[in-house]
């Protein structure tokens, strides 16, 4: 799931777990299921078993997201003891086995320090191994490697597709970094002001974006391999900031900030539909069509505002 | 942690010697003569101030007096009273007292003031929620001994459940009633610091988290959300057990009960200053083992809080 800050990515994975703040969140309308079982509306206690259980999640900023008054061997042995009924003791050694699973060294000692003992790629795996202890099915990870540096962020990925593959457990990667997707996503869902706005695989998605806004993410990462071939050109923003919620543009939401907007753009909200037969690939965009047509040919967001 | 502790009973010395020169140097600095209305209306006979200055050490400078009487108290001789009576026996039957009744205080705020507090911080906006917050103002506007005397007139007059006047050597029983007018009002500070608190930590993060573990309510709530809201309510707690011991004077006076509080109170209308000193050093020690007690506690509650 792909989109800026404030475009409804983690609200959508808190509806999906069942941990939205509710006040002040709301559900109005939709659907979520899981393997067939409608979620929205079902029962309180069913859902929370389902949590850990069948699904869970890790948070992007571990350190607030671990209890900071208990150790780490208790925040993840909680699961065992109370979902489970295994011992004080059972469970205890159950959660050093998980930590030495993310690969936490020296496992069995560390299982009794506090989150704050631990440095932030660490955090990040006590986060993990605490989402994995019940082996859950689906794993929903909110950008799980934004407040770590580079190098641990690949770690921290290949730790999640490393466990995604052993396990065959679905994932759910929450970000706003399209190389982070790109390496590990089978479909990409975009999301713009709440709303889907390109639903794809990755390889259609990069090959052929069919709405303004993924093209517009995509040109302005930088690249190594400029297409434009000038060094030094400066980076190519999407112009503008996102819509605040409570406000949203009428008609397509993203026309005060897409280059290539028309009268219908302001005037009709374009609703997600097919674009492309046989790649299942949607878009709510009312030009999604002549994009694809254009392909990896086409011209950079920037050139179209300044032509 | 031992050598955190060590470190802290170290710093107590100095925190010590400062109030109670300060105390020692107030009492007597209360009037330019000490011997004035102390033989009724005549004069004090020569005798009699030869042998209070020698007993007092009047002739030297206030600083060697402060350190000779700091020299007695450290054999355990707190002096007498002008008429005579040894300090310590005077403190050995009131102090009890008092620290039983800031005890049964101390325990009513506690445990009313908490539960109240979580009752009203996980309901959230309701009618337990309002009435906490409406019952706690009241009792914070009044004061405690309006607190005191009503319920005095009421339980103990009207009604005779209670007795108006504490024996001397009350049971807890006894104390019921004037520990929870003395406690009263912090009672109410602790019922909306434990509402505040667990209302601010409600939002936070790793309760999010404690709830995406698919744990049960009362689980997040009595684990995740209280040890950390509880955090400053022990501050609270700690600080405010010398507050009820030094503040227990009005609740003494209303209840008669012979603790400190009559007895600082005569001390200090008779200028008695072997009798003031003697139980302000015993308020300031035990305020100062309070205090390192809400230090060692906060390592034991907050992990972060490290003292090695």
């Amino acid at each position: 799931m792909l989109g800026e800050s404030g475009s409804g990515k983690s609200v959508t994975a808190q509806t999906v777990m069942g941990i939205l703040d509710a006040p002040p969140g709301r559900i109005t309308a939709g659907s979520v299921r899981f393997r067939g079982e409608e979620l929205l509306g079902a029962d309180p206690e069913r859902r929370r078993l389902l949590r850990g259980e069948s699904m869970a999640m890790i948070f992007q900023d571990a350190l607030s997201a671990l209890n900071p008054v208990y150790s780490v061997g208790f925040q993840i042995a909680e699961q065992f003891r109370f979902r489970r009924g295994m011992s004080r003791k059972d469970a205890t050694a159950r959660a050093a086995e998980m930590l030495d699973l993310v690969r936490i060294p020296n496992a069995k000692q560390r299982v009794k320090e506090y989150p704050h003992q631990f440095s932030g790629g660490m955090r990040q795996r006590v986060m993990i191994a605490m989402a994995l202890a019940l082996d859950p099915d689906l794993l929903i990870a909110d950008e799980p490697t934004t407040a770590l540096d580079v190098t641990v962020q690949a770690q921290i990925m290949d730790l999640l597709d490393e466990q995604r593959r052993e396990r065959g457990m679905g994932l759910i990667l929450i970000t706003h970094d399209l190389g982070v997707v790109a390496e590990v996503a089978d479909r990409i869902a975009v999301m713009y002001a709440g709303r889907i706005v390109e639903h794809t695989n990755a390889a259609t998605l990069y090959a052929r974006p069919a709405h303004p806004y993924t093209r517009g993410l995509m040109d302005s990462v930088p690249r190594v391999d400029d297409a434009g071939g000038v060094r030094g050109a400066p980076l190519r923003p999407v112009p503008g900031l996102p819509p605040s919620l409570t406000a949203i543009p009428r008609g397509c939401p993203f026309h005060p900030r897409c280059a290539y907007a028309q009268d219908v753009c302001v005037d009709e909200y374009p609703p997600l539909r097919e674009v492309e037969e046989g790649h299942a690939h949607e878009a709510a965009c009312h030009f999604a069509e002549r994009f694809v047509a254009e392909g990896p040919d086409r011209p950079a967001t920037q050139e179209v505002v300044s032509g | 942690m031992g050598r955190y502790t060590l470190r802290r009973l170290l710093q107590l010395v100095p925190v010590f010697l400062g109030t109670t020169f300060i105390v020692y140097a107030l009492v007597w600095g209360l009037s330019d003569d000490p011997f004035a209305g102390k033989c009724g209306q005549r004069e004090c006979s020569p005798a009699y101030i030869a042998t209070m200055t020698e007993r007092y050490n009047l002739d030297d400078n206030i600083l060697v007096q402060y350190l000779k009487y700091l020299g007695a108290l450290l054999t355990g001789d707190f002096g007498q009273t002008f008429s005579g009576t040894e300090v310590s026996s005077l403190i050995a039957t009131a102090y009890p007292v008092t620290i039983r009744l800031a005890l049964v205080a101390l325990l009513i705020e506690a445990v009313i003031g908490i539960l109240a507090g979580i009752v009203s911080g996980v309901r959230g906006r309701g009618f337990v929620d309002s009435l906490v917050l409406v019952s706690t103002l009241f009792l914070i506007s009044l004061p405690v001994f309006v607190t005191g005397l009503v319920l005095k007139q009421v339980l103990g007059v009207e009604l005779g459940i209670i007795r108006t006047s504490v024996p001397n050597d009350p049971s807890f029983g006894d104390l019921l009633v004037p520990g929870f007018v003395l406690g009263s009002l912090s009672m109410a500070y602790v019922a909306r610091l434990t509402r505040t608190s667990l209302v601010e930590n409600a939002r936070a993060d790793f309760v999010r988290t404690a709830v995406a573990k698919g744990l049960t309510h009362r689980r997040v709530v009595g684990v995740h959300m209280l040890r950390n809201s509880l955090i400053p309510v022990v501050t609270f707690l700690g600080t405010d057990l010398g507050a009820l011991m030094g503040g227990a004077i009005v609740t003494e006076g209303v209840f008669n009960i012979r603790g400190i509080g009559g007895l600082v109170f005569r001390g200090i209308l008779q200028q008695d200053t072997a009798t003031v000193v003697g139980i302000v050093v015993l308020l300031v020690i035990v305020y100062l083992v309070a205090n390192l007690v809400v230090d060692l506690l906060y390592a034991v509650l907050d992990p972060r809080i490290r003292y090695d």
